[in-house]
C-alpha cells in the first residue's frame, strides 16, 4: 500500500466517524456585532491625541493658508537675504528671480511702472559692476555682471519701444551707464578694463538705437517735449552721443509740444533745404526824399 | 484557469479592497469564511453563543490586520491561526487547563467512545489508534482529516514549516498503518 492509498483509507475512516452535532450560528447576528465594533473603531479614531502634530487636524483650507504663509515667510526671508548678493554668489539667482516677480507685478500695475522697475534693475546691475571692479573681482565675475547689465539695459530699451512716451527713461539710463562705466574703466586694468570698454560700446550702440527709433517714428513721440526731441536730434547730428539728455547745449527755442518732427525742424531751422535761404531781408528804407 | 486559482485571485482582489477600507469587500470575505470559521470554533468550545462571540472577534481582528497581509496564499492558515489562538485564550480566560490535543476533539463521544455500545468496532479501533499517536501527530492528523485543512494552513496554525508538517503527517500515517487492523 502506497502512502497516498493509506491517506485515502484514513480519510475514508475519518469521514465515517460520527462528529459532534453542529449548532448553526446566526450569521447575520455575528455580522451585526462585527459592524458595531467597526463603527466604534471609526468613532474612536478622532479621539487619538495629536500632541504637537495637532495642526494636522485643521481643515484643508486652513492648512493651505498656513502652507502659503510659511512659504511666503521663507521666500521673503530668502529674498531679503539675497538683496545684497553679487554675481557669482549663491543667492544671486534668487535676487534675479525676485526681480522677475517685481517686473510681473509692475506690468500688471500698468502705466510707467514696468519701465521704471526695469530701469531700477539695470541701475542695480550698474552698481554691482562698479562694486565688482572696485573690489578687484575676477574677470569672469565682472563679465557676468556686465552681461547682466546689458540684458537689463536691453529690457529697458524693449519696454520703451512699446511705450515711446517713456523714452526719456531709456535716455537717462544710457547716459548714467556711459558716465559710470567710463569712471569704472579708469579704475580697471587689463582684461577687466577691456571688458568694461566693450560694455561702454554696447551702451552707445543701445543709445544709437534709441535715437534712431525716435527719428524713424516721429509720430509716436508726439507727447515728448519739443526741446528734448530737438536736443537729441541735434546731438545725433553732431555726433554727441555721450550727452543725450542735455538740451541746454543747443540753442533751440523753448517752445511747447510739437506735432511732428518736420514742424520741429522748421522751428529750429534744421537741415531742410527749403529753408536754406532764410528769411527775406528787406532793403533799408531810403531816407533821402 | 483552475477553480482554485480563480478563487485565490478573487480572494486577493477582495483582500486588497478590504485593506483599503472597503467594508463591502470585507463583507464578501465574511460570507466566504463564516461557516468554516464558526464550525472550527464551535467544535472546540461546544457552545453556540461562545462560538458566535469568538467568530465575531476573529473577523474584527482580521479587519484590523488586513493591511499587514503580504501573502494571499497564506490567508487561510492565518485566519485559522487567529481562530485557534482565540479559542485557547477563551479557555485561559475561564481558567481552564488547555490540552491542545483535546482542542481538536471534534468527534462525538471521543472522550468516552469505549463506553458507547452503539459505536462500530472499526470506529473504536481507529480512535484507539489515534490515541496512541504523539500529541503533534494527533493534532496534524485531525486538522487534516477532520477539518480538511492542507499542509500550508496547518503549518501556519501550528507555527511550523510546511516541511515539518509533511514529516509529522508521514510518520503519523505510517504509525496508523501499523496500528490499524490489516483487514480494514
Amino acid at each position: 500500500m502506497t502512502e497516498q492509498e493509506l491517506e485515502q483509507l484514513i480519510a475514508k475512516h475519518f469521514a465515517a466517524l460520527p462528529r459532534k452535532s453542529l449548532v448553526l450560528g446566526d450569521k447575520e447576528k455575528v455580522w451585526q456585532k462585527i459592524q458595531n465594533n467597526l463603527r466604534q473603531i471609526r468613532a474612536q479614531k478622532p479621539a487619538i491625541s495629536w500632541g504637537v502634530f495637532g495642526f494636522l487636524r485643521m481643515s484643508k483650507l486652513a492648512l493651505t493658508a498656513l502652507t502659503v504663509i510659511v512659504a511666503v515667510s521663507l521666500a521673503g526671508g530668502m529674498a531679503r537675504a539675497s538683496k545684497g548678493s553679487m554675481p557669482g554668489e549663491t543667492l544671486y539667482s534668487v535676487k534675479k528671480a525676485v526681480e522677475q516677480v517685481e517686473v510681473v507685478i509692475a506690468t500688471a500695475q500698468g502705466g510707467d511702472k514696468k519701465v521704471t522697475t526695469l530701469k531700477t534693475h539695470a541701475q542695480t546691475r550698474l552698481l554691482e559692476v562698479t562694486t565688482l571692479v572696485t573690489e578687484n573681482a575676477s574677470r569672469e565675475v565682472v563679465q557676468e555682471g556686465l552681461d547682466d547689465l546689458k540684458t537689463a539695459t536691453d529690457k529697458v530699451m524693449a519696454a520703451t519701444e512699446e511705450k515711446p512716451e517713456l523714452l526719456n527713461h531709456a535716455v537717462e539710463l544710457a547716459t548714467e551707464e556711459t558716465k559710470t562705466l567710463t569712471e569704472v574703466q579708469n579704475k580697471a586694468e587689463g582684461e577687466v578694463r577691456e571688458a568694461v570698454q566693450n560694455a561702454i560700446a554696447d551702451t552707445k550702440e543701445s543709445f544709437d538705437k534709441i535715437i534712431g527709433q525716435e527719428q524713424i517714428e516721429p509720430d509716436k513721440t508726439q507727447a515728448v517735449q519739443g526741446t528734448q526731441t530737438a536736443a537729441t536730434s541735434t546731438a545725433k547730428a553732431a555726433g554727441k552721443v555721450s550727452a543725450p539728455s542735455k538740451p541746454a547745449k543747443t540753442e533751440a527755442p523753448k517752445d511747447g509740444e510739437v506735432q511732428s518732427g518736420i514742424i520741429l525742424e522748421i522751428i529750429t531751422g534744421g537741415n531742410s533745404t527749403e529753408h536754406d535761404t532764410g528769411p527775406t531781408i528787406l532793403p533799408e528804407p531810403n531816407t533821402e526824399f | 484557469m483552475s477553480e482554485t486559482l480563480k478563487q485565490n485571485q478573487d480572494l486577493g482582489g477582495l483582500l486588497n479592497q478590504a485593506s483599503r477600507g472597503d467594508e463591502v469587500a470585507f463583507g464578501q470575505i465574511y460570507d466566504l469564511y463564516f461557516e468554516k470559521i464558526y464550525r472550527f470554533v464551535f467544535y472546540r468550545v461546544n457552545h453556540k453563543e461562545a462560538a458566535e462571540d469568538l467568530t465575531s472577534e476573529i473577523f474584527i481582528r482580521v479587519w484590523g490586520k488586513l493591511s499587514g497581509i503580504k501573502d494571499i496564499a497564506t490567508f487561510n492558515g492565518w485566519i485559522f491561526q487567529i481562530a485557534r489562538n482565540l479559542v485557547i485564550d477563551y479557555y485561559r480566560s475561564r481558567k481552564e487547563h488547555v490540552d491542545l490535543t483535546v482542542l481538536e476533539n471534534v468527534l462525538l463521544y471521543e472522550e468516552n467512545f469505549l463506553e458507547r455500545a452503539d459505536f462500530q468496532i472499526q470506529h473504536k479501533e481507529l480512535l484507539e489508534s489515534i490515541k496512541k499517536l504523539s500529541p503533534d501527530q494527533q493534532v496534524v492528523i485531525k486538522l487534516k482529516f477532520l477539518d480538511g485543512l492542507d499542509n500550508g494552513e496547518i503549518a501556519k496554525i501550528l507555527n511550523k514549516s510546511e516541511g515539518a508538517i509533511r514529516v509529522i503527517q508521514h510518520r503519523a500515517t505510517m504509525e496508523l498503518k501499523n496500528l490499524l487492523p490489516q483487514n480494514q
